[in-house]
């Protein structure tokens, strides 16, 4: 296990190079003055010039990417000309939402997906099953952040159950109502990720079911309940488990969106306002740690994987 | 040409023409299958509807999207405004129609670009075993930043417009592509028949893209299928959020951009251009599901 694992983290070593040399060529891609361009047109001469040394852009390139990749491993990720705070505080303040709403929305969509995909297989050709995978399509057709606009649209403006918007943190208002504001966001966000569990699970049980050795428990006279938890159950999941992870960087994606529909103030505001001020050390910030995030969860799920299924770790 | 030759050339003149028969056939039997596949009719279906939505906007809407009209903003669905009216006085109906075009321009054109640099990489990453590493480390690489936050930097460096939605969305779906494109690839390159072209001398371009190539485009076709959905949900998500396509060009995003500060007085302007935008996914997606079932008949259980 400590070899594979070894060998997992040094495979990510190119990746992180590669994606860090992206990151910064595109923010570098800029065309004009970054430092002009951060600044505007009204901007004296000497102050561009003075933001220019600053930020060190009178600097050669390559010597501009080693100073930002050594500052990264000191754990500085730059600083922003508009925010005076250091970006691990920015980031950091802005990140508690998305990680909750994240979460939350994976929780939803593993407990909707995995008992509906494990019954639309078991009744597959039958309506109940016919339903549950009508519900899966449409799941996966629905952008989260319209779906949020609807659920605002039903169940705060119409039936007044929800907050329409806004966010409250756990430390304001304590964790029940801090998930209050939650619930919509999340419901939306999950939805996309559930119809796409339903599909894989329903697949996944499809296949074990059709195998030999379940045909022999049948045979044996098991009932369906003890075939499907017991024997059917254990090798269906694990081609889940790899999905699950996919399944979080996804949905980390899309938190960025759907925040910005239920004014959440978490990493996809903070990047979008980035955007609109031409912040562009917050946007490669962002972007690059959002990636350390995802490569992280990427790995967390390669370990689990090979702990459930040791085929892996003998390749 | 040698006597031998000559014996056999009718003889291979009648099987170059039963190959082309037997290709017209085999053409006859996917679209057969198409057309019984409810699945993939229906999305068919949906999609030809978009697609007329597309090129009959301007007849049908002679006023063009931009048309206002003070007096009548935000008026609600009436036969006047089939869908309302927006904060401007501007028909709803209209800018959809109009915003169904450059969700169908944005979708077709990313999907195309997507499947020509996804072919090629994936195409020469699985021939190349040099080239195979370094390629799809990179694909790895563009794959690991999340994609929405991809767009949306992309956005910010390239500037807001219609043709840069188009680049920003191409660059974050073509991995995807190629991995498809390498993976089925790789297969078809162990065959007997490639070895023996290899054998004949032919080089590697020609093996590639005349023999290789025609035997993965199914899943290739499937996989641009979707992506031709994800980019109408990204495309929507990015306008959203103000960095797609600008205002106040008719994109399904931008209308409900503008959908959410009204959302308590019209609910319309979330409601109508949301049902298209699922429509049109769910055409999609209907589509390419019943695409791969067509061309896979293992993967139906």
């Amino acid at each position: 296990m400590g070899r594979y694992l070894l060998r997992r983290i040094v495979s990510l070593a190119p990746t992180l190079v590669i994606v860090s040399l992206l990151i910064f060529t595109l923010i570098h891609l800029i065309p004009g003055d970054p430092a002009r361009v951060m600044l505007g047109d009204r901007a004296t001469e000497q102050d561009v010039e003075r933001l220019r040394e600053e930020l060190g852009f009178d600097r050669p390139l390559y010597i501009q990417y080693i100073n930002w990749v050594k500052g990264i491993f000191r754990g500085d990720f730059g600083r922003s000309v508009f925010i005076r705070e250091s970006m691990v505080d920015i980031i950091g303040s802005h990140m508690a939402p998305t990680i909750v709403l994240t979460f939350y929305a994976l929780l939803i969509a593993v407990a909707a997906a995995i008992p509906l995909g494990i019954i639309a297989a078991g009744r597959h050709n039958e309506a109940a099953g016919n339903l549950i995978e009508i519900f899966a399509m449409a799941g996966v057709s629905i952008p989260s952040f319209l779906l949020g606009l609807l659920m605002i649209i039903v169940f705060a403006v119409k039936l007044r159950w929800f907050p329409a918007a806004g966010y409250k943190t756990i430390d304001e208002v304590g964790f029940w109502p801090h998930l209050r504001y939650m619930h919509m966001p999340a419901a939306a966000l999950g939805c996309m990720q559930a119809g796409f569990l339903i599909r894989m699970t329903r697949a996944s049980v499809l296949e074990v079911l059709s195998s030999d050795y379940i045909r022999l428990v049948h045979a044996k006279g098991l009932d369906d309940f003890r075939i499907i938890f017991k024997h059917v159950l254990r090798n269906a999941l694990i081609p889940i488990v790899t999905t699950l992870g996919q399944s979080l960087m996804l949905l980390l994606s899309g938190a960025a969106v759907v925040e910005s529909v239920f004014n959440i103030p978490g990493i996809g505001q903070l990047i979008i306002h980035a955007v609109a001020r031409r912040d562009y050390e917050i946007i490669q910030a962002v972007v690059l740690l959002a990636t350390i995030i995802n490569v992280a969860v990427g790995l967390t799920v390669d370990v689990l994987y090979a702990i459930i299924d040791p085929r892996v770790r003998l390749e | 040409m040698s006597d031998a030759m000559k014996e056999i050339s009718p003889v291979l003149r009648d099987i170059e023409s039963l190959k082309g028969e037997l290709k017209r056939e085999q053409r006859k039997i996917v679209i057969r299958r198409f057309l019984r596949n409810r699945t993939s009719a229906a999305g068919a279906l949906i999609l030809l509807f978009m697609l007329l939505c597309a090129a009959l906007a301007p007849a049908v809407c002679p006023e063009g999207p931009y048309a206002m009209v003070m007096s009548e903003r935000l008026a609600a669905p009436s036969a006047k405004h089939l869908f309302g009216a927006d904060a401007f006085g501007r028909d709803l109906f209209a800018r959809i129609m109009f915003g169904a075009r450059i969700s169908m321009l944005i979708g077709g054109a990313v999907s195309l670009a997507s499947l020509a640099s996804g072919l090629v990489i994936g195409l020469y990453a699985a021939y190349f075993r040099r080239l195979d590493n370094v390629l799809m480390r990179i694909c790895d690489s563009v794959n690991a930043i999340p994609a929405a936050l991809l767009a949306i930097a992309l956005m910010a460096v390239l500037g807001a417009s219609t043709a840069n939605v188009v680049i920003s969305l191409s660059i974050i779906y073509t991995p995807a592509l190629a991995r498809v494109a390498r993976s089925s690839a790789l297969s078809v390159k162990e065959s007997t028949y490639v070895e023996s072209m290899r054998a004949l001398g032919a080089g590697p371009g020609r093996i590639i893209w005349r023999h290789i190539l025609p035997n993965i485009i199914g899943p290739v076709i499937v996989q641009a299928s979707f992506i031709f959905a994800n980019a109408i949900i990204t495309e929507a998500a990015l306008s959203f959020l103000g960095v797609g396509v600008p205002i106040p060009q008719p994109s399904w995003g931008n209308i409900l951009y503008e959908g959410k500060s009204v959302i308590y007085k019209a609910s319309w302007m979330v409601v109508y251009p949301g049902a298209f935008t699922v429509l049109a996914v769910l055409g999609l997606n209907l589509f390419g599901d019943g695409l791969r079932d067509i061309l896979n008949p293992k993967s139906r259980v």
